[in-house]
C-alpha cells in the first residue's frame, strides 16, 4: 500500500511540473507579444530560480507554521492564483512578482513531497521510486508544451489552473498512509551539507546541467555546425536519457553501493561532457549517444542523491536536508546559466561545455580524494 | 632489515604521471595533425604540379618566340595565346594567378599574363598586369631554378600581400623541341585553409580531451600509489604493534599467574580444586577487568587483592543499568532543541566527580573552570567535551599530569585510574590538559542522538 502512495506522489509531482512546462512555453511568448524584450523575458523567468535560492532557509518556517495539510493547501492555491493573474496580467512588474511567488510556492510544495516521498519505507524499491520522482520532474516540464498543442489557445490558462490543484488530491490520503514530517523552524544547510558533502555537490552538478543544457544546448548544436532539424534533437535526447537510463541507475542503487553509483556516474557524465565537443563536431550520431548517456547519468546522480539523503538523515532532518538539496541544485542552475551564459561571450560555443567540464572535473577530483583519504 | 628506500610521495607520482600522459599523448596527437596537414599539402602539390605540367603544353612556343615589348596588349595573337591560359586559370579552382617568363641575359621577364590583378594602387579598377618583357624583380628561387634547370617546380607555401599561395613552374618547347620559358601558376591557399579549420578545431577539441585523459591517469596513480603507500606504512605499524603486544602479553600474563597465586593464598582451600564453573566466572571476570587498558595496575597492587568478585560484577550490571544521561542542547541560530542520550548518568557524575576531585585536592587555591562545547556533531551522534581546569604553577601542572602519563601509579591514585579507564568503555576519552596556566582534564563524551516527537 506504501508504494501505492508513493507512486501518488511521484504523479503529482509530474503534474506539479507539468505546470512549470505549461508556463515555460506560455510566460514567455506571452510577455514577447506583449512588447517586453528578450532580456526582460530571461530576467522574468529567472525569478523562479531566484526564489528558489533566496526562500529555500525559510520553507521549512512555513510547513511548520502552517502544518503538511494546509502547506499543500496554500502552496496549490498561490500557484493557482499567480497562473490566473498572469493570463491577464500586462504589466512588467506583475510578471517578475508572480513568476517569483510561483517560484517559491512550487519550490515549498516540491520540497515537502519529496521529503514525504523520501520517508516512505520502500525497501529495495526506494531506488526505482526516486528515479520514477526524478524523471517526473523532468518528463512534466519536458511534456507541458506538448500536451499544450491538443487544446486551443484560449484554453491554455484554464488546462494551467485546473492542473495546479491537483495536488489537493493528496488531502484525502488516509493519515495511516502519509509518513509523519516532524518539520522544523529552519533549515541547518550547514550541517547537512557536513554530513553530506558528495550528495550536496552532486545535485550542484545536477543544477548546472539541468538549467544550463536546456538553454544554451539548441545554440551550442548550431554553432558547432549541425542543421537546425539535428540541433533540436539535442535535448530530448538529454532528458530522454535522464528519464530512462536515470531511473534504471536509480533503480540500482538499491543493490549496490550508492557512493560507487555516484562515483560512476560523475565519472560518465565527465567523459560524455568532454567527449561531447569533439562528437558534436565530427559525428552527429555519437553526440546523440552521449548525450543520451550523460542525461541517464545526471538523472542518476539527481535520483541516487535524493535516496542518499532519504536513507541516511533522520526523521528530524529530513526538511532540512531535501531543502537543502533543492537548494543546492537551484544554486547550481543560477550559477551554471550565469557562467555559461558569459563564457559563451567570451570563447564562444564551448562556452557551454567548459564550465560543465570545469566544475564535473573538479567535484570528481574532490570525490577521489575523498574516497582516498577514506580508504587510507 | 630495515630498508632505506625513500618511497616518492603519492601525489607527486600522481601529478608526474599525469604530466608525463599528457606530454606523450600531446606530441603523437601534434605529429599525427601535422602529418595530416603535411600530407594535404603535398597532395595540393602533386595536383598543381600535374596541371601547370598539362597546361604547359598548350602553349605554342614558337608563337610564343613571337612576342616582344612591342607587341600590344589588344594584339590579336597575343589575346589568341592568352585567351586559352585565362580559360585554364578560370577552370582549375583557386588558381589566382598564371603566366609565362622567359630567360634573357640573366633577367626573368613575364610574356603572358591574362590573370585579373589586384587592386594595389586603390583606385577601385584591378590593376594591370605586368607588360610584355617586364621585368620580374625578386622572382622566387623555385622560379630560377625552373627556368635555368628547365625543369617542373612546386614551391613551397609562402605568404606576401596577396594573401598565401603555392606555385608551380613548367617548362614548355618550341617544334623542335627547344626550351622556350616556363609557365607558372600561382594557386590561392586562403580557401584552403579555410577547408582546413576543421581540422584545427578538432585538434582544438582534442586538447581538452588529452588534458582530461592526463587528469584521470593522475588521478587513478593517486589512488593506486595511496593505497600502497597507506599499507607499506600500515604493515610497517602492525609488525611494530605486535611486538609490542606480544611484550604485554607475556606480561599480562606473568601478572595473571601472580594473582591466581595470591588468590589461592588469600582464599585458601575453596579455591585450591579449581571448580570447572568457578574457573569459568572468574576467566569472565577477567575478561571484564582487563576490558579496561590500564587494568594491570588494579591487579598489580596487593592492597586490592580482597575485592568481591561477585559484588563488583552485580555493581558493574547495575552501573549498566541506570539511567542514561540525558543532554538536551540549544544551539546558536537554531531554535529546535537536540535531544542526547549517552553512558549511565551516576556512574559518569560520580567518576567526573573524581576527576574534579583530584585537581582541586592538587591546588591551593580552588578555582575549577568547567566548560562544555559540542565537538562535532554526525548524522546519528554528537561529540560533547567537558574540560576541567584549575589555575596552577607549572611544576603542580606537571605533577597532575604525570598521573595519567605515570607507569608506576601510587594507591592514592587508582581510584582516578579505575575512573578514566571506566570512562573509556563508554567512549569517554580522557586526556590531560595544559594551557596558559591552566591544567586539568579534558573528557569527550559520545552521545546518541534522540528522536524528537513528531
Amino acid at each position: 500500500m506504501k508504494n501505492h502512495i508513493s507512486f501518488l506522489f511521484i504523479l503529482i509531482v509530474f503534474c506539479i511540473q507539468l505546470v512549470s512546462g505549461f508556463n515555460y512555453f506560455l510566460f514567455p511568448v506571452i510577455i514577447d507579444r506583449q512588447g517586453f524584450s528578450t532580456s526582460f523575458i530571461g530576467m522574468a523567468m529567472s525569478c523562479e530560480v531566484l526564489a528558489i535560492a533566496l526562500l529555500c532557509s525559510h520553507i521549512p518556517k512555513v510547513i511548520k507554521y502552517l502544518g503538511t495539510s494546509r502547506t499543500i493547501v496554500f502552496t496549490s492555491l498561490v500557484r493557482l492564483v499567480v497562473v490566473l493573474l498572469m493570463d491577464v496580467n500586462e504589466a512588467g512588474w506583475g510578471w517578475v512578482i508572480g513568476i517569483f511567488a510561483y517560484g517559491a510556492s512550487t519550490s515549498m510544495l516540491l520540497v515537502l513531497l519529496q521529503t514525504w516521498l523520501n520517508l516512505v519505507k520502500a525497501g529495495k524499491l526506494k531506488g526505482f521510486i526516486m528515479g520514477l520522482y526524478s524523471s517526473a520532474l523532468s518528463l512534466g516540464i519536458a511534456a507541458g508544451p506538448v500536451i499544450l498543442q491538443f487544446f486551443s489557445a484560449d484554453m491554455h490558462f484554464n488546462i494551467a489552473s485546473l492542473t495546479t490543484l491537483l495536488p489537493l488530491s493528496l488531502l484525502f490520503i488516509d493519515k495511516t498512509y502519509k509518513p509523519a514530517i516532524i518539520a522544523t523552524t529552519g533549515i541547518r544547510f550547514q550541517y547537512v551539507f557536513d554530513n553530506a558533502k558528495i550528495v550536496m555537490l552532486s545535485a550542484f552538478i545536477g543544477g548546472i546541467c539541468f538549467f544550463g543544457l536546456p538553454s544554451f544546448l539548441m545554440l551550442y548544436g548550431l554553432s558547432s555546425g549541425l542543421t537546425a532539424s539535428e540541433a533540436s534533437f539535442l535535448l530530448p535526447m538529454f532528458m530522454l536519457g535522464s528519464i530512462c537510463a536515470g531511473s534504471l541507475l536509480s533503480t540500482m542503487s538499491g543493490f549496490v553501493d550508492r557512493m560507487a553509483l555516484i562515483y560512476t556516474c560523475v565519472f560518465i557524465s565527465v567523459v560524455c561532457a568532454v567527449f561531447l565537443a569533439l562528437a558534436i563536431y565530427a559525428h552527429f550520431q555519437m553526440a546523440m549517444a552521449l548525450l543520451f548517456i550523460w542525461g541517464g547519468c545526471m538523472g542518476g546522480l539527481y535520483a541516487v542523491g535524493l535516496e542518499f539523503i532519504g536513507h541516511t538523515f533522520r526523521k528530524e532532518d529530513q526538511i532540512s536536508a531535501n531543502t537543502a538539496f533543492v537548494f543546492m541544485d537551484a544554486s547550481g542552475g543560477l550559477l551554471g546559466l550565469c557562467v555559461i551564459g558569459v563564457c559563451t561571450d567570451l570563447i564562444g560555443s564551448e562556452g557551454l561545455t567548459y564550465p560543465i567540464v570545469i566544475a564535473s572535473v573538479s567535484y570528481m577530483i574532490f570525490i577521489t580524494q575523498r574516497l582516498i583519504f577514506k580508504v587510507t | 632489515m630495515r630498508s632505506n628506500i625513500k618511497y616518492i610521495r603519492p601525489e607527486i607520482e600522481a601529478i608526474g604521471a599525469c604530466l608525463v600522459s599528457i606530454i606523450l599523448i600531446s606530441v603523437s596527437t601534434y605529429m599525427v595533425y601535422v602529418k595530416a596537414k603535411t600530407s594535404l599539402i603535398q597532395e595540393i602539390k602533386i595536383g598543381l604540379e600535374s596541371n601547370v605540367s598539362s597546361a604547359a603544353t598548350t602553349i605554342n612556343g614558337d608563337v610564343h618566340r613571337k612576342f616582344s615589348s612591342n607587341t600590344a596588349r589588344d594584339d590579336s595573337l597575343y589575346l589568341s595565346q592568352i585567351s586559352p591560359l585565362e580559360e585554364i586559370r578560370i577552370a582549375s579552382k583557386d588558381i589566382r594567378y598564371i603566366y609565362t617568363n622567359i630567360l634573357q641575359d640573366g633577367r626573368v621577364l613575364f610574356v603572358l599574363n591574362p590573370s585579373p590583378q589586384n587592386d594595389n594602387d586603390g583606385d577601385g579598377q584591378p590593376d594591370l598586369a605586368p607588360a610584355l618583357m617586364d621585368e620580374y624583380h625578386n622572382p622566387a628561387p623555385e622560379l630560377l631554378s625552373a627556368l635555368t634547370e628547365q625543369k617542373t617546380v612546386v614551391s613551397e607555401i609562402y605568404e606576401d600581400e596577396w594573401g598565401v599561395f603555392i606555385s608551380s613552374y613548367a617548362p614548355f618547347y618550341d617544334a623542335k623541341g627547344a626550351f622556350v620559358g616556363t609557365l607558372g601558376m600561382d594557386l590561392e591557399l586562403n580557401n584552403f585553409y579555410k577547408r582546413l579549420s576543421p581540422v584545427d578545431i578538432a585538434f582544438e577539441k582534442t586538447v581538452v580531451i588529452i588534458l582530461f585523459i592526463g587528469l584521470m591517469t593522475g588521478l587513478l596513480i593517486w589512488y593506486i600509489r595511496r593505497n600502497a603507500y597507506f599499507l607499506q606504512k600500515t604493515n610497517a605499524q602492525l609488525h611494530k604493534d605486535d611486538e609490542e603486544l606480544n611484550k604485554i602479553l607475556i606480561e599480562d600474563n606473568r601478572k595473571n599467574i601472580r594473582l591466581f597465586n595470591l588468590l589461592q593464598d588469600n582464599l585458601g582451600s575453596q579455591v585450591v580444586h579449581f571448580d570447572a564453573q568457578w574457573f569459568q566466572d572468574f576467566h569472565q571476570m577477567l575478561l571484564r577487568i582487563i576490558q579496561f587498558k590500564k587494568s594491570e595496575y588494579l591487579l598489580g597492587n596487593r592492597a586490592i587483592y580482597d575485592l568481591n568478585l561477585n559484588k563488583l560484577l552485580s555493581q558493574f550490571i547495575e552501573g549498566l543499568k541506570s539511567k542514561e544521561i540525558e543532554v538536551t542542547v540549544m544551539m546558536k541560530k537554531w531554535p529546535e532543541p537536540l535531544l542526547f542520550s549517552g553512558p549511565p548518568e551516576t556512574l559518569c557524575k560520580s567518576l567526573v566527580d573524581q576527576l574534579a576531585c583530584l585537581l582541586l585536592d592538587s591546588v591551593e587555591i580552588k578555582e575549577l573552570h568547567v566548560t562544555c562545547q559540542m565537538a562535532y556533531e554526525r548524522v546519528e551522534d554528537c561529540g560533547f567535551v567537558l574540560t576541567m581546569a584549575v589555575p596552577t604553577s607549572y611544576s603542580v601542572q606537571s605533577q597532575i599530569i604525570s598521573v595519567t602519563e605515570s607507569e608506576t601509579p601510587y594507591p592514592h591514585q587508582l581510584k582516578l585510574f579505575t575512573a578514566i579507564n571506566t570512562l573509556k568503555s563508554y567512549n569517554c576519552f580522557v586526556t590531560s590538559y595544559v594551557k596558559d596556566q591552566l591544567a586539568g582534564f579534558e573528557v569527550s563524551f559520545q552521545l546518541v542522538k534522540k528522536a524528537a516527537e513528531a
